[in-house]
């Protein structure tokens, strides 16, 4: 009950402090792909769709910029719980936009990239996440600076792999192995974000009992 | 700028210039710089052309462009340490320009060793590149390199860095979509698509390459000034060279169209 008043008062801070100007900007540029865009293919609605995925992520590591890190550090809720909350609004305000591209776009594409172009946003937006996450860990105050490159360098990377290893592939019969690979990159992102959003304070039992009997120290309770 | 205060320039950029090719988006660029032209460049006259000549612009100018932003603005975030560093910010500046040097020769050696690479296999293109044709892409390179310092100085808000990007991007593509204003764009690609799937040669767009060359030359001159002229404390100095250099850049945009 304690942690959700603590939560519920860190949501109400965290909301004015987040960091929303690149999340307005991917908006703005959002609405001009939509309504700039003018699909005669199929092939012509994926790719603005798949650019909105980029900017989707690209806004969305700046949401664990926090100035108030220090300040809000001995607040008692854990890392990952603090980390979820940010992430929240990212999300808040993701799923809109994305339901709204899909609306616009979606009538052009065949139904299953309906599908796979959101697990293709999903993938790229845990990555870029878990690695914002992981600057922050290693104590950069301001983790989307470095984190936005990163999803442009990844974002080239993952559009020049080679045939066998395509990712962005726009051939039929390498649809459903590229969309394998998306699907293994979203549960790897997965689980570096979690990974990666444990608290750097708190300890396992074992890891514990081994650092205590390793310094010779008798661990509390035991 | 004092006798002394010159002498810390050369060091200083030699540190920036190791720093910028150690960085990791640096070494990206240069990994999918050679991923795309080993896709690309043995497929055919035309992808071989494209790969040889524009590739190098997109797939390592935008991380250098990235690299160079970084490196600039990590010293503006530890302002306080550097402040006690015998060395104001505008040497810091000039030095972070002379290191965008770095790269530059860098991707002059690889685009080098790639042409003698195309030579050697034998690679059958419709002709080979000139040397302006080849020069596009370590030109976009220190273009990018400046560029990202110069962002660094004049914008520096988180998220800044993507937004000039995207102009750019936005900017390049609209120009190069003009029928006769294409080479005043950064990205040129010289090869005509022939019918699909683009593989044989076509021919090329007309233009002047030697003088696009020193257009994207200009440029590159004119980044480094802008960069230069936030900090400096001889302003009307960097305002003067910057005029000089936009009259070069409109004489040889336009020189370049007809």
């Amino acid at each position: 009950m304690i942690r959700l008043t603590q939560a519920a008062l860190l949501a109400r801070l965290s909301g004015k402090v987040i960091r929303w100007q690149p999340l307005m900007g991917a908006l703005l540029v959002t609405g001009t792909v939509l309504v700039w865009t003018e699909p005669l293919t199929w092939k012509g609605a994926l790719w603005p769709l798949r650019l909105i995925a980029v900017l989707l992520t690209l806004a969305s590591v700046f949401v664990l910029d926090d100035a108030a890190a220090n300040v809000v550090a001995p607040v008692p809720l854990p890392l990952w719980a603090r980390t979820a909350l940010r992430l929240g609004f990212a999300l808040v305000w993701i799923v809109p936009v994305w339901g709204v591209s899909l609306l616009v776009l979606g009538p052009y594409l065949p139904a299953v990239w309906i599908l796979w172009s959101t697990v293709e946003l999903a993938g790229m937006l845990v990555v870029g996440l878990a690695g914002t996450v992981m600057l922050t860990r290693r104590g950069m105050r301001e983790p989307g600076v470095a984190a936005a490159p990163s999803v442009v360098g990844g974002t080239l990377l993952i559009f020049v792999l080679p045939g066998p290893v395509a990712m962005l592939t726009l051939r039929p019969q390498d649809w459903t192995a590229a969309h394998l690979r998306w699907s293994l990159l979203l549960m790897a992102g997965l689980a570096a974000l979690t990974w990666m959003s444990r608290d750097p304070v708190r300890r396992s039992t074992l890891t514990s009992q081994l650092a205590g009997s390793r310094n010779g120290l008798r661990v509390p309770g035991k | 700028m004092t006798a002394v205060g010159i002498r810390v320039v050369p060091p200083l950029a030699l540190n920036e210039t190791a720093r910028l090719l150690r960085h990791p988006l640096t070494v990206l660029g240069l990994l999918l710089w050679i991923l795309r032209v080993a896709e690309d460049g043995w497929a055919g006259p035309r992808p071989g052309f494209t790969a040889l000549t524009a590739e190098m612009i997109i797939f390592w100018g935008v991380p250098a462009f990235f690299a160079a932003n970084l490196v600039a603005s990590a010293a503006r975030r530890a302002e306080e340490t550097l402040s006690a560093a015998p060395c104001d910010r505008s040497r810091r500046t000039g030095a972070l320009c002379l290191a965008a040097l770095g790269p530059f020769a860098l991707s002059c050696t690889a685009q080098a060793l790639m042409a003698g690479l195309y030579l050697i296999t034998g690679n059958e293109l419709e002709r080979f590149p000139s040397l302006a044709e080849l020069g596009m892409g370590p030109l976009n390179v220190l273009g990018a390199g400046l560029l990202g310092v110069a962002v660094a100085r004049w914008l520096p808000w988180p998220g800044a860095s993507v937004l000039v990007m995207l102009a750019l991007i936005v900017g390049t593509k609209l120009l190069f979509d003009q029928q006769g204003k294409y080479l005043l764009a950064l990205y040129v690609d010289l090869a005509v698509w022939g019918p699909a799937p683009h593989l044989d040669a076509a021919g090329f767009l007309p233009g002047d390459m030697g003088l696009h060359a020193l257009y994207l030359l200009s440029l590159c001159l004119g980044a480094g000034a802008l960069a230069m002229l936030k900090d400096t404390p001889r302003r009307e100095l960097w305002l003067g060279i910057g005029a000089v250099i936009v009259l070069c850049v409109m004489i040889t945009g336009i020189g370049q169209l007809t």
